[in-house]
């Protein structure tokens, strides 16, 4: 089996923004393999978002390690942390987050460039990936216009656009309609049969279901870890449902 | 089965095979299929209890054919039925049982974790979910079987739901028992 692309071993977190230090992670280990899907679970204030935080490097842990695509991110500097970042993982957040002053297209190119990609050549596969993820006709506005669903989807589109190792997502349809949500599970369905690896933190059951393995956390610890598969049987059938027999 | 059969003849009488075929429109995509022996032993009942009658109808070369409608008290009953209150969906205490009982044997059958029955349950539900969402992007919107796989998977989301809360809760559930208050003081 290949180095995972994502490990992390042994995260402790405490925050110290209270009167009393809280502890937001205690001793927590996770390994992911290119192309799985891992969804993090659990009540909130269970730790899973600063997880994922760790995992991409957006904030560093006080103990344990992280590794990204065969490099040590923690004990980087944050510059660093960020110039890894941008080339290996692509961050989608519950609230969008897309710059306001910039039109959909010129927020998709954005990784792009600092990657330092070609005007012309950022332009052209940012079109395609919001071309790809079916809000090509959209690329002109400017967030303020967009629906939430709408901007999720320009968000995607930033993370993926520049073919990252992993896909990290924060609550990524917390903020949608149902309808919303459908559609940007949908794309990361799509997303992840094409080979893209993913780690989201979610508490809609039905994102979770999607994914290849469903990671459990409480009060900070990782207390479950399974890999779905089909069911054993399937769930009652739709003539039980209707009572409709004899 | 006898109020299906009622409803599907209160869109207009009909002889047995337009009923089947009418039964087939609505819920063939459910997964619930009746055979045409079922709905002409369903009619015979309903025919004995006065809730429909048949008149015979010759058309051409084809042999007579009975045609089924509703009487008065057949509507009467159908009325009653769709008025009457539905069921409420009340849990199924199974996978609480399971938790309660993992807690009672903890120094009997010390393997016994109730965090792996909540855990194996969660799984379950999980995958039962996925399924259903692989179900619904084959379903027609807005067919009985799409409306049937929506409440099957919004229940297994609160059911998955309130498996959290059980999580949560479960270090701290006290099984205050008689015998356990005595044996404490």
């Amino acid at each position: 089996m290949s180095d995972p692309v994502l490990r992390a071993t042994a995260l402790t977190r405490t925050y110290h923004d209270g009167a009393r230090p809280r502890p937001a992670l205690r001793d927590v280990s996770l390994e992911v393999a290119r192309g799985d899907w891992v969804a993090v679970t659990g009540p909130s204030g269970c730790g899973k978002s600063t997880l994922l935080h760790l995992l991409g490097g957006l904030d560093r842990p006080d103990g344990g390690e992280v590794w990204l695509a065969g490099r040590r991110l923690d004990d980087r500097s944050e510059s660093a942390r960020a110039r890894l970042r941008r080339r290996h993982v692509g961050v989608v957040f519950q609230f969008f987050n897309l710059v306001p002053t910039m039109t959909a297209v010129g927020n998709v190119e954005l990784p792009l460039l600092l990657a330092g990609v070609g005007r012309r050549e950022a332009r052209r596969r940012a079109l395609a990936i919001l071309d790809e993820l079916g809000v090509a006709e959209i690329a002109d506005a400017t967030p303020s216009g967009l629906s939430g669903g709408q901007q999720q989807r320009v968000a995607l589109a930033r993370a993926v656009v520049h073919r990252p190792d992993v896909l990290l997502a924060d609550e990524p349809t917390g903020a949608l309609d149902s309808g919303s949500a459908e559609v940007v599970l949908d794309l990361l369905r799509r997303r992840h049969a094409a080979g893209q690896t993913i780690v989201l933190v979610t508490h809609d059951h039905r994102v979770a279901a999607a994914a290849d393995r469903v990671v459990t956390m409480l009060d900070g610890q990782l207390v479950d870890e399974r890999r779905l598969g089909d069911p054993a049987r399937r769930p009652a059938t739709y003539a039980n449902l209707l009572g409709l027999e004899g | 089965m006898k109020h299906v059969v009622l409803g599907l003849l209160a869109a207009g009488p009909a002889h047995g095979y337009e009923l089947h075929r009418r039964y087939d429109e609505l819920f063939a995509e459910a997964g619930v299929e009746v055979n045409i022996g079922q709905i002409y032993v369903t009619l015979g009942r309903l025919e004995r209890d006065g809730l429909v009658s048949h008149s015979t109808e010759s058309s051409g070369p084809r042999r007579d054919r009975k045609v089924y409608r509703l009487t008065e008290a057949g509507a009467k009953q159908l009325r009653e039925w769709v008025t009457e209150p539905s069921e409420t969906p009340l849990v199924k205490p199974d996978v609480l049982l399971r938790l309660v009982t993992a807690r009672l044997a903890a120094v009997l059958l010390p393997d016994l974790d109730p965090h792996t029955v909540i855990a194996d349950h969660r799984q379950r539900c999980l995958e039962a979910l996925r399924d259903l969402d692989r179900q619904a992007a084959r379903a027609t919107p807005a067919s009985v079987g799409g409306l049937l796989v929506q409440a099957t998977a919004l229940h297994l989301q609160a059911e998955l739901r309130w498996l959290e809360a059980c999580q949560q809760q479960l270090t701290r559930l006290e099984l205050r028992t008689s015998w356990n208050g005595e044996r404490d003081e």
